[in-house]
């Protein structure tokens, strides 16, 4: 992913664009026109600014290409293989003779998370015509994008879990440009400001997860004794109040804990050496400390240290390009609100933009990632092999 | 099964090693117990098994 785009990533037909329109039609005109002439899309993604009607664009995408699925929500940034910004959209195409079957729907969570994503699952399988159970996860892929202010996305993570224990589901919470005043995703035309879009794919090329985040253990962890995971509150680690163990590992007063040292110091549940960061949100009048996602009494916990964001995030994209077969012709990313201000304060976009140029990429800047639970500070995304492999 | 090795033994025998790295991962995000290499402080303590057995139960496996 460091040279231009190569004839081979043109011929492999998945194609990026990058707008920093927020009409309708322009953004619709800005992608149509990127893709190009030539594009023939099995599904398309397009993440955009809340200022713009996404339902509205994706069904003149869908009209535009009707033998698509088309899904998208609504960013706290976009970015492709070639531009960074935020109040634009991007947008991915996957060829349409790399997806053997494809299918989106919305899940609305107004009567429940469970029962919307038990009725999402149920049109996705009658459409498809398997049960997700059945569907390999070898050729399968899921992609999950869950609006992001309502803190469902573990009861989303789980139910995909439930329903397909075997597949991956990978995705993001949806922005709004750091308003917090509402998300929104979208599937072919329709919207939901309390839900999520799924898709699930059938492809005849390889792909691999990509997880990375720049954050290293320390040499402090905690143990949960008190929570409120439904709120996602902290109250104890180690039987001590939890803002004073987490000053006093951090060599601070409780009442320096503040945005910053969340961001370079957020907390980390190990597995096997990787993190699944669990990010600080903010100090409570309670004495509590509410994080962007639950965490559970018992959970054993790293406070980390900063790492390299950009060094993590080229491991990571050698490692699945090698997983992949060496040669990868497209991609889909999902990368921490959280990240984007640490690449903001170091001015590291025209490096990332480099990272990935020469293979057609979208993705946006989140309020979470989802990979078989809900995390953050962390960039996660599908990568594609070639049908060469 | 009181400890949560049994717990894994039970589950691996229905499950291929692929699958159940990928629940592994799921119940310890859910419960922060780990479910393929359980802590000694964790394997036999009967709310940790009782935290995975809900979590496996939560994800559609019953033991």
């Amino acid at each position: 992913m460091s040279s231009p785009t190569t004839d081979a990533a043109l011929r492999g037909g998945f194609r990026s664009a990058w707008t920093q329109s927020t009409s309708t039609q322009q953004v619709v005109d800005d992608i149509v026109e990127q893709f190009g002439a030539d594009v023939d899309p099995g599904v398309v993604m397009v993440f955009l600014t809340s200022d713009a009607d996404g339902a509205k664009v994706t069904a003149l995408l869908s009209d535009r290409w009707p033998g698509a699925e088309v899904l998208g929500c609504t960013t706290a940034g976009e970015f492709n293989d070639t531009r960074t910004g935020h109040g634009g959209a991007s947008a991915l195409a996957l060829p349409a003779r790399i997806v053997k079957r494809a299918v989106a729907e919305i899940a609305g969570f107004r009567q429940g998370t469970v029962e919307g994503i038990d009725a999402a699952v149920e049109r996705v399988e009658s459409r498809l015509g398997s049960c997700l159970r059945d569907l390999s996860p070898t050729t399968c892929i899921g992609l999950v994008l869950v609006d992001g202010l309502h803190g469902d996305e573990e009861a989303v993570n789980q139910r995909l879990g439930y329903h397909a224990p075997a597949l991956s589901f990978v995705g993001g919470s949806a922005g709004d440009d750091q308003k917090f005043a509402g998300t929104r995703v979208f599937c072919n035309g329709r919207e939901s400001d309390r839900g999520a879009a799924l898709l699930m794919v059938e492809v005849t090329v390889p792909f691999a997860v990509l997880k990375t985040c720049s954050l290293r253990p320390g040499p402090h962890s905690f143990t949960v004794t008190r929570a409120d995971v439904d709120r996602r509150v902290v109250y104890e680690v180690d039987s001590r109040p939890v803002l004073e163990a987490y000053a006093e590992a951090l060599g601070i007063s409780p009442g320096e804990l503040d945005e910053a040292a969340f961001i370079r110091h957020p907390w980390g549940l190990m597995i096997d050496d990787d993190p699944w960061v669990r990010s600080p949100l903010a100090v409570l009048p309670d004495g509590g400390l509410r994080f962007y996602c639950q965490i559970p009494e018992g959970m054993q916990l790293s406070v980390m240290d900063g790492g390299d964001l950009v060094g993590g995030m080229r491991s990571a994209l050698d490692r699945v390009r090698q997983e992949v077969g060496g040669s990868v012709s497209g991609a889909v990313l999902f990368n921490c609100i959280l990240r984007r201000l640490e690449m903001d304060a170091d001015d590291l976009h025209p490096v990332w933009t480099e990272l990935l140029r020469g293979t057609p990429t979208a993705g946006f800047h989140t309020y979470g990632e989802s990979w078989l639970g809900h995390i953050n500070q962390t960039c996660v995304g599908v990568v594609f092999g070639s049908e060469a492999g | 099964m009181r400890t949560v090795s049994e717990l894994r033994d039970a589950v691996g025998a229905s499950l291929g090693d692929g699958d159940l790295v990928m629940l592994s991962i799921r119940v310890m995000i859910a419960t922060g117990v780990s479910l393929k290499s359980p802590k000694p402080e964790h394997d036999r303590n009967p709310a940790s098994v009782e935290r995975v057995r809900k979590a496996l139960a939560d994800l559609g496996v019953t033991i």
